[in-house]
């Protein structure tokens, strides 16, 4: 009799284990999926010196699962020597308010940028290449 | 002897259940980094605000007499707010050369400060001719005062 009882409680304990290994297999399997780089895009014309303007940044989500996106950051190249990057202020994104982009969708953000009050005859009529990057987290 | 046997296995397979359990506890998610480029252009020039001042429905200035009122309206044709420090001056016609502007002051009562997008800011106020004593004022007889306004950016 006390075989038998042993002999059940080893079953139990070994079925729990393959059910905790399968359980784990799949999470580990989650997380070897990487995220879909997603996308910004988005430009801004019209800038003169002292007035902010909204830069428009469109949020593309090409994965199925929806994302919200923690952070993102502009940078702005120069045009020239007379006209450096350094005049513009472009705002960033932190976070809030709370932005989710659905999955294969696209949301806006509104970031603002501002050419310098002090911004010489060089900067008009310019364009300053800018460089957009982002983090995103899964959204359940 | 078979008792004291099986006892570490039963306990060594609890174990390596606990340990698999807890792993699972572990949370799946993942981030996303996220790139892309655009430009950021510039206006080619802004167009000059516009200042118009109101036909003049004053009285002839005297020396000492009553401040008489003026007005007007400064206008943004430009697709942006402008902001601006408002100033005033008088000059007098070229054929009463020895009347002297500084005879004359104009005053601005809180003009604005800036003109929205493609609107209009209005301002008033007053300009007079001083009484200065001991000095003869003939020569401002008959004499135009012209009221010049500026906008500057602020």
């Amino acid at each position: 009799m006390r075989k038998y009882a042993i002999a059940a409680g080893l079953a139990a304990v070994a079925a729990v284990g393959i059910l905790g290994g399968r359980q784990l297999a799949l999470a580990g399997s989650d997380n070897s999926v990487p995220g879909h780089a997603f996308t910004l895009s988005g430009s801004v014309g019209g800038l003169v010196p002292g007035i902010r303007t909204p830069l428009r940044l469109t949020v593309a989500n090409p994965d199925s699962q929806p994302i919200r996106l923690t952070s993102a950051t502009v940078t702005a190249g120069p045009v020239g020597s007379a006209c450096p990057a350094g005049l513009l202020t472009i705002t960033s994104f932190s976070g809030t308010p709370e932005t989710i982009v659905a999955g294969r969708g696209q949301t806006v953000i509104e970031l603002t940028v501002t050419l310098s009050a002090q911004a010489p005859d060089a900067c008009k009529k310019v364009s300053f290449p800018l460089t957009y990057a982002g983090k995103a987290e899964q959204w359940h | 002897m078979k008792f004291n046997y099986r006892k570490p296995t039963v306990a060594a397979a609890i174990v390596g259940g606990v340990l698999v359990v807890s792993g699972t506890a572990a949370f799946a998610y993942w981030t996303a980094n996220g790139s892309g480029s655009g430009t950021a252009g510039t206006a080619a020039a802004s167009t000059p605000l516009t200042i118009t001042q109101d036909t003049f429905s004053g009285t002839a200035l005297t020396p000492g007499g009553a401040a008489q009122p003026v007005s007007g309206t400064v206008t943004n044709a430009n697709t942006f707010n402008v902001p601006f420090v408002l100033t005033a001056a008088a000059t007098v016609d070229s054929s009463h050369s020895t009347c002297q502007a500084s005879w004359y002051t104009v005053t601005l009562s809180s003009p604005p400060t800036s003109v929205a997008a493609n609107n209009h800011a209005d301002f008033t106020g007053t300009v007079a001719m001083t009484n200065l004593a001991n000095t003869n004022q003939d020569a401002c007889k008959g004499a135009t005062v012209t009221v010049t306004y500026t906008a500057t950016s602020s």
